[in-house]
C-alpha cells in the first residue's frame, strides 16, 4: 500500500479570537480507502489539538459530521478523500468554531413544537400504518438533522434579509413525518403552516443534496396538499392552485392574466398596471382566455371526480 | 429519435414569452427538425397540480404524452424547465408503476386514448446537444458569437432532482457552457449559475422573489457577462420581465439582458435579432441588437 | 466565576435507549427530569445498533422460551430473576414503541413480521426501525412531556450527600465550556457501552464506559466485568471505519465461509459441528487467533467468502439492510457487497456484558443510584444473544424510570447544601486545572496506549500473566497521566482534547476493573476465554465475579449466580 501526501486546505475560524476565517494548508499521509474524517482525525491527533470538527457514529446516523468539501455539502464519515481538498463548514449557518456549525439545542432541533402549547396530551394518539405506508413514513422519519438541506436552501438564506421567515426543509420534513402518524394531525399542520412553507421556491436543492435521500422538497409538497385539502393553505398559494385547476378545465392552458386576478383580486391587480403596460408595449402581455378551448371537454371528462378538495 | 419531435410549447411560450416560441421554430426549421406542435396539449399544472392535486396531474400529463405517442412520436420536446421536470416526473411514475399507469389509462379510455409509456420527455437544449450534436451545430454557425461573454444560467428544474432530470450534473453543470463555446462565445462562469431564480415564490412574496432574482443578475454581471442565457421562460420572466422590479427593490441599476437558448443559437445561425424577438424583451439587449443586425 | 446548579427530581446520565425510555416514564409521572448526554442525540451505541429487537410476541413463542434461550445463550451464569423480569416485560415494553411513533415491519395481514435472531430458537425478532430512529422518537416524546435533555455534557463525578446517597452529578458542558452541577432526588446511570476502551470497536466516539468509573467512585458493586462481547466480523479499513460491525455468518446467508490467508476454512478447527455458524464468541476468537498466528489477510483480518450464498437468504437483503449494504459498497466496493468477491473482516469490541449490579427494580447497592441498559448487569450471563440488548434498554429503562421517579419524591437536596458545595468546588478545580500548568502531553496518545493494552491483554483471548501485565501497566499509566497530561489548546468550546483528558482517568478505572475481574475468573465461559484455563468449570464457576472499589483499593470476590427460577440442569438438557 503506497502512501502519498494529501494537501488539504481547511477553513479555520474561531469567532472569539479571529476577525475572519482563514485558510490553512496542511499535509496528511494518504492511506487506502481514506475518508475525509480520517484526515481531520489525523490532523487533530498529530498537529492541530484544537481543530474543531464533530463526529460520533461513523455510519451516517448522527448527522454531526456534515461540512463542505470543495464547496459540496457531504457527511465526512463516508466521503472519500481527493487531491487538493478544500474543507469548510456548512454554508449559511452560524459557525461555532472551525468546521462546527450551530446545530441548535436539542429541543429546538428535534421537537420544536414541544415549546408551544400544541396540547399534546390526549391528542397524540397514533394511527398504526398500513404495511404499504410504512416504508414511506420511515423514509421521512429517518432525518438525521445533518443540516445539509437547510444549508443549501435559498429560501432559508433569504430569511436573514427580513420579512416572513421560512422554516426550512429540515423542520418541514420532520413535521410531515409527525403528521403522518397523528390521529389528529391538524395542530401539527397549522404549526407547519406557520413556517411559511409557501416561501419554498421548489428548487429541489434539498432533495438533491440530502445524504439520506429523504426528499424534503416532496415532503413540503405533501404538507401543501394536506393544508390545501383542508382549506388551511395561505390565501395566495391557495388561489394560485385553484386558478390553475380552473384554467386547465376551461381552456387547457394556464390563463396567466386570470391567475393574477384570482390571486390579487380585481382591485389588487391594479398595482400591476405599470408592469402590464410595459409588457403590452413589448407585445408580451398575456391575454385573458375567452371561450373554451377545443380540448377542454376532453380534459374535463378525464379530470372529473379527481378534485380532492371538498 | 431521428429528427421528428412532438413540440410541447407550455403556457409561457404561448403567452408572455412569445419570442421563445418564435425563435424555437426558426432554429428547428434551420436545423432540419420536424416539430409537430401539440396544439391540443394542456398545461402541465406546473408544481401546483402535482403537489396539491396529484391525481389530476398524473392523468392530465398522461394525456399529453399519449397524444404524442398516438402520432408515432417518441420524444416530447419542451422549452420550459418546469414543463420538463413535471412531465418527466409524471412519465417516470407511469413507466415505473404499472398500477399508476393503469389508473391513468382508465381515465384516458373515456376519451379514446391510451398511453403505453413509450415516450421520452426532453428539453430543447438536450435534443440540441445529444441528438443534433454540438460538432454538427458548429458547422452550421454563420456568425460566431465572438466577443460575447454569456452567463450560462441553468436554474433548478432542468437540473434537480437529478434522478428525474439526469442530463447534466447539478453540482457542475456544463451543457450551457459547452453550447456557448460551440457557438463561439465565452461562458462567464458565475457561482449562482445553478441557483433558483425564485419564480415560484413570486406570487407569495414579490419583493423577496425580486431580491433573489436580482442577486443572480448582479452576480453574473460581476463576472463580466454581457448577456445571460436561460433555458426556462419562467426564469426569463423573473429576470427580464421583472428586472425593473428587482432594480427598484435592490435600489440599483442592473440592465443585464437575458435571452433564451433558442435565441442564442439563432443569433449564431444568422437570424436577425428582430426575427428572434429580441426587441420584445423588457431589458433591451441593445449591444446585441446593434452588433447582430447586419 | 459563576457556577450553575440545576435541580431535578430524576437525573439521568446517558441518552441512549435506556436513558430516554427512563426519561419518558419519569416525565409521564409528572416529575422534573433532566437527561445528560455526553455526545449528540442520536448518538452513543444505541444510534449505531441494528434494527432487530427480541420479545416473545409470536404465536408459537412464550416468555419461558425466551428465558431459556437467554440463559442457555448466557452459559447459565445470568441472574435468572433479572432474566425473568426481562422476558415477562419485553413484549409490552417493546410494542409500546409503536404507540410512541415507531413503525415496525408488519405483514399484509397486519401481524408483525418476525425473524429469528441468532442464538434464539423462535422467531421473535421485531424489526424495521433502526435504533437511531427509536432514540429520536423517545427523545421527542420525552421533550414533549417537559424533560430537559442536554447534549455534549460529560459527567465527571457523582455527588453524594452526607449519608452516602447519590444525589446529583457534576458535568462539563463542553459545547459551551461551562462547568455545571446537577442535584436530584434520584440518579439513573444509563451510560451504555465501553467499546472505545479497545483499539478495534464497533462503538461510536462517546463510548468510553464513563459510567462504570462514575459508579466505581461511589463504591458500587460490579458483576461479571470480565465479560466483553466481540462481534466476529468488522471492517478492517479505512482507519476511521475500522471496527464497525459487519455482523456474523448468518447475516449473509446459509453458506458463508471464513478463510485464512492460506485459503483454509479454519472454523472447522475451532467448531467442527457448526463451523462458521458457531456462536459469536467462538467465531470471534477463531478469527483473532488466526491473525495472531500469522494467517491473517492483508489488513489484519480474515476473509469472508459469501459466494456460496443466495443474496435472497439471511438478513443480508440489500433492500432490508440498505444502510449496511451501502456501507459495504462505499468502503469495500460493489463486487464485495454483491457477493462477487470475498471481503476482509476483523473481530471487534461490541458490547459490555457485565456491569453495575442491579436488582429487578434497577436499584444498585448505592442509595439513590439506579442503573439500566448496557451499563447494568447481569442479564446476559457470559454471552449476549443478538437483539436482546435493544429489548433490555426498553424494559429496564422503563423500570428504572418509574422506580427512580417514585424514589425521588421530595428528596432533591437544595443546591445550597454545604456538603455538596465542597465536592462541587473540588471537581471544578480539577476539571479546569487541566488547562493550567506545565503538563504538555496529549491525552489521545494515552488513549491509544490504553486501547492497545486492552486489546492485547483483556481482549478476545486472555491469559493470567498478560492480565497482570495489564494491571501493572494501568498502574504505571495512572501516575504518568496525572503528572503529564494537560490540555494545550485554550478554547473551551468543543475542545475534544479536554474531553479526552477527562476520559483517560476514567478509562483507566474501567480497564483496571475489567482486567481484575478477568484475572479472578479462572475458567473460560462464553465471551471470557483464557488460554491458561480453557475449559468451562461448572463445579466452581456457576458464579458471578464481583468487583468493588473500597476507598481506592479494588476488592475482587465472587458470588453464586441467582438460579432461583429454573434449575440449570433442566436448561442444560434442552
Amino acid at each position: 500500500m503506497e502512501s502519498d501526501i494529501l494537501t488539504v486546505v481547511v477553513e479555520r475560524y474561531d469567532p472569539e479570537r479571529d476577525k475572519a476565517p482563514r485558510l490553512v494548508t496542511y499535509r496528511v499521509p494518504r492511506q487506502e480507502g481514506m475518508v475525509v474524517a480520517d484526515v481531520l482525525l489525523y490532523l487533530y491527533e498529530h498537529e492541530v489539538p484544537d481543530l474543531g470538527f464533530l463526529w460520533e457514529c461513523r455510519t451516517r446516523r448522527c448527522g454531526t459530521c456534515a461540512m463542505r468539501v470543495n464547496g459540496r455539502p457531504v457527511l465526512t464519515c463516508s466521503e472519500p478523500v481527493r487531491e487538493n481538498m478544500r474543507i469548510s463548514p456548512l454554508e449559511g449557518l452560524p459557525v461555532v468554531r472551525d468546521l462546527i456549525v450551530d446545530r441548535q439545542e436539542l429541543q429546538a432541533r428535534l421537537a420544536p413544537w414541544a415549546a408551544e402549547a400544541l396540547d399534546v396530551r390526549g391528542k397524540d394518539a397514533r394511527i398504526l400504518l398500513e404495511p404499504g405506508e410504512i416504508a414511506h413514513y420511515r423514509a421521512l422519519s429517518e432525518c438525521i438533522d445533518c443540516f445539509i438541506c437547510d444549508s443549501v436552501c435559498p429560501a432559508l438564506a433569504e430569511n436573514a434579509k427580513g420579512g416572513a421567515q421560512f422554516a426550512g426543509p429540515r423542520r418541514l420534513i420532520r413535521l410531515e413525518a409527525q403528521v403522518q402518524r397523528r390521529a389528529e394531525p391538524l395542530p401539527w399542520l397549522m404549526y407547519a403552516a406557520r413556517g411559511n412553507l409557501s416561501l419554498c421556491t421548489r428548487c429541489f436543492a434539498c432533495t438533491e443534496e440530502c445524504p439520506r435521500e429523504l426528499r424534503p422538497a416532496e415532503a413540503i409538497g405533501s404538507l401543501t396538499k394536506r393544508l390545501y385539502e383542508r382549506h388551511e393553505l395561505d390565501p395566495h398559494k391557495s388561489a394560485h392552485i385553484a386558478s390553475f385547476v380552473r384554467s386547465i378545465l376551461r381552456g387547457a392552458w394556464l390563463d396567466e392574466f386570470r391567475l393574477l386576478v384570482d390571486i390579487y383580486g380585481i382591485v389588487g391587480v391594479a398595482k400591476f398596471i405599470p408592469q402590464a403596460l410595459r409588457m403590452l408595449r413589448h407585445r408580451k402581455l398575456p391575454k385573458p382566455h375567452f371561450g373554451k378551448a377545443a380540448q377542454a371537454r376532453d380534459i374535463q371528462t378525464i379530470l372529473q371526480g379527481l378534485d380532492n378538495r371538498s | 429519435m431521428g429528427n421528428r419531435y412532438a413540440y410541447f410549447q407550455g403556457c409561457a411560450a404561448r403567452q408572455s414569452c412569445p419570442e421563445l416560441n418564435q425563435s424555437t421554430l426558426l432554429v428547428a426549421k434551420r436545423l432540419g427538425w420536424e416539430l409537430v406542435t401539440l396544439e391540443c396539449g394542456a398545461c402541465t399544472g406546473a408544481r401546483d397540480l402535482i403537489e396539491a392535486q396529484p391525481e389530476m396531474a398524473m392523468v392530465l400529463n398522461a394525456r399529453t404524452l399519449a397524444l404524442a405517442e398516438a402520432q408515432g412520436l417518441d420524444t416530447v420536446m419542451t422549452v420550459c424547465s418546469t414543463c420538463t421536470i413535471t412531465l418527466r416526473q409524471v412519465n417516470k411514475i407511469l413507466k415505473e408503476n404499472s398500477a399508476a399507469l393503469e389508473r391513468s389509462n382508465q381515465e384516458l379510455s373515456r376519451i379514446g386514448l391510451r398511453y403505453n409509456a413509450t415516450v421520452e420527455v426532453r428539453h430543447f437544449l438536450w435534443v440540441l446537444i445529444a441528438d443534433y450534436g454540438l460538432d454538427r451545430l458548429k458547422g452550421q454557425v454563420k456568425r460566431p458569437l465572438s466577443d460575447l461573454s454569456v452567463a450560462p444560467y441553468y436554474g433548478c428544474h432542468i437540473l434537480r432532482p437529478s434522478d428525474v432530470l439526469g442530463f447534466d450534473d447539478p453540482d457542475n453543470p456544463r451543457s450551457l457552457h459547452n453550447l456557448i463555446t460551440a457557438l463561439g462565445g465565452s461562458p462567464a462562469d458565475f457561482s449562482s449559475q445553478a441557483d433558483c431564480c425564485g419564480f415560484h415564490m413570486m406570487t407569495i412574496d414579490e419583493n423577496r422573489a425580486a431580491r433573489h432574482a436580482g442577486g443572480l443578475l448582479v452576480d453574473a454581471q460581476q463576472q463580466g457577462a454581457d448577456v445571460m442565457v436561460t433555458a426556462c421562460p419562467l426564469c426569463h420572466i423573473s429576470m427580464d420581465s421583472w428586472q425593473p422590479k428587482s432594480e427598484r427593490v435592490m435600489k440599483r441599476k442592473i440592465g443585464m439582458p437575458v435571452i433564451h437558448v433558442a435565441q442564442l443559437v439563432g443569433l449564431a445561425l444568422g437570424f436577425s435579432p428582430r426575427e428572434l424577438g429580441l426587441e420584445q424583451h423588457i431589458i433591451r439587449p441593445t449591444e446585441i441588437i446593434a452588433n447582430y443586425s447586419r | 466565576m459563576d457556577l450553575e446548579v440545576l435541580e431535578s427530581d430524576v437525573l439521568i446520565i446517558g441518552a441512549g435507549g435506556a436513558g430516554l425510555r427512563a426519561a419518558l416514564e419519569a416525565s409521564k409521572l409528572g416529575l422534573r427530569v433532566t437527561v445528560l448526554s455526553k455526545g449528540p442525540v442520536p448518538g452513543g451505541a444505541t444510534s449505531v445498533s441494528g434494527g432487530v429487537i427480541q420479545a416473545a410476541v409470536g404465536p408459537d413463542d412464550s416468555p419461558e422460551q425466551h428465558f431459556r434461550d437467554t440463559v442457555v445463550g448466557g452459559r447459565f451464569v445470568n441472574n435468572q430473576r433479572l432474566v425473568q423480569t426481562f422476558v415477562n416485560n419485553a413484549p409490552q415494553k417493546v410494542l409500546d414503541l409503536e404507540r410512541y411513533g415507531c413503525a415496525f415491519d408488519r405483514k399484509e395481514d397486519g401481524s408483525l413480521d418476525l425473524r429469528m435472531p441468532s442464538g434464539a430458537t423462535r422467531k421473535r425478532g421485531i424489526e424495521g426501525e433502526v435504533n437511531s430512529n427509536v432514540q429520536k422518537i423517545l427523545a421527542q416524546r420525552a421533550l414533549e412531556r417537559g424533560a430537559r435533555i442536554h447534549e455534549f455534557m460529560m459527567v465527571t463525578r457523582l455527588l453524594q450527600d452526607d449519608k452516602g446517597r447519590v444525589c446529583g452529578a457534576t458535568a462539563v458542558d463542553f459545547a459551551k465550556g461551562l462547568f455545571v452541577a446537577f442535584v436530584a432526588g434520584a440518579v439513573i446511570l444509563a451510560t451504555g457501552a465501553a467499546g472505545r476502551l479497545y483499539s478495534v470497536t464497533a462503538c461510536p466516539r462517546s463510548s468510553t464506559g464513563d459510567g462504570v468509573s462514575l459508579a466505581r467512585q461511589v463504591n458500587a458493586r460490579f458483576v461479571n466485568l470480565e465479560m466483553m462481547q466481540f462481534i466476529p466480523l468488522a471492517y478492517t479499513y479505512p482507519e476511521f471505519i475500522k471496527g464497525f460491525t459487519l455482523g456474523e455468518a448468518p447475516n449473509y446467508g446459509h453458506h458463508t465461509r471464513f478463510l485464512n490467508s492460506k485459503g483454509e476454512r479454519y472454523m472447522l478447527k475451532y467448531d467442527t459441528k457448526r463451523a462458521e455458524y458457531a456462536t459469536r464468541d467462538v467465531a470471534a476468537r477463531a478469527g483473532y487467533v488466526e491473525v495472531q498466528e500469522g494467517r491473517g489477510s492483508p489488513h489484519g483480518g480474515i476473509w469472508v467468502d459469501t459466494s456460496g450464498n443466495d443474496r435472497k437468504d439471511g438478513l443480508y437483503q440489500p433492500h432490508k439492510l440498505a444502510d449496511r449494504y451501502q456501507m459495504i459498497v462505499d468502503f469495500y466496493g460493489s463486487a464485495k457487497a454483491n457477493f462477487e468477491e470475498p471481503f476482509e473482516a476483523t473481530p471487534s469490541a461490541l458490547f459490555l456484558i457485565g456491569g453495575v449490579e442491579i436488582d429487578t427494580e434497577c436499584r444498585t447497592n448505592v442509595p439513590g443510584l439506579f442503573a439500566a441498559g448496557e451499563v447494568a448487569a447481569n442479564l446476559h450471563g457470559a454471552n449476549r444473544l443478538g437483539a436482546n440488548a435493544l429489548a433490555e434498554i426498553q424494559v429496564f429503562g422503563s423500570i428504572a424510570g418509574s422506580n427512580a421517579a417514585e424514589d425521588s419524591r421530595g428528596k432533591c437536596p437544595t443546591s445550597t447544601n454545604a456538603a455538596l458545595g465542597s465536592q462541587i468546588r473540588d471537581e471544578r478545580s480539577a476539571v479546569f486545572g487541566l488547562f493550567q500548568g506545565t503538563r504538555k502531553r496529549r491525552a489521545c496518545e494515552f488513549k491509544h496506549d490504553i486501547q492497545r493494552i486492552m486489546w492485547d491483554c483483556v481482549g478476545v483471548v486472555r491469559e493470567g500473566k498478560r492480565l497482570q501485565t495489564a494491571l501493572a501497566e494501568f498502574q504505571r499509566l495512572r501516575e504518568i497521566v496525572r503528572d503529564e497530561v494537560g490540555v494545550t489548546a485554550e478554547t473551551r468550546r468543543y475542545n475534544y482534547d479536554w474531553v479526552e483528558a477527562l476520559e483517560i482517568p476514567k478509562m483507566l478505572d474501567v480497564g483496571e476493573m475489567m482486567a481484575a475481574a478477568a484475572l479472578s475468573r479462572t475458567e473460560s465461559r462464553g465471551a471470557h476465554y483464557r488460554t491458561d484455563f480453557p475449559q468451562e468449570d461448572d463445579a466452581n464457576w456457576l458464579r458471578e465475579t464481583v468487583v468493588q472499589d473500597l476507598g481506592g483499593k479494588l476488592a475482587v470476590t465472587s458470588q453464586p449466580v441467582d438460579m432461583s427460577v429454573t434449575p440449570i440442569v433442566e436448561l442444560q438438557s434442552i
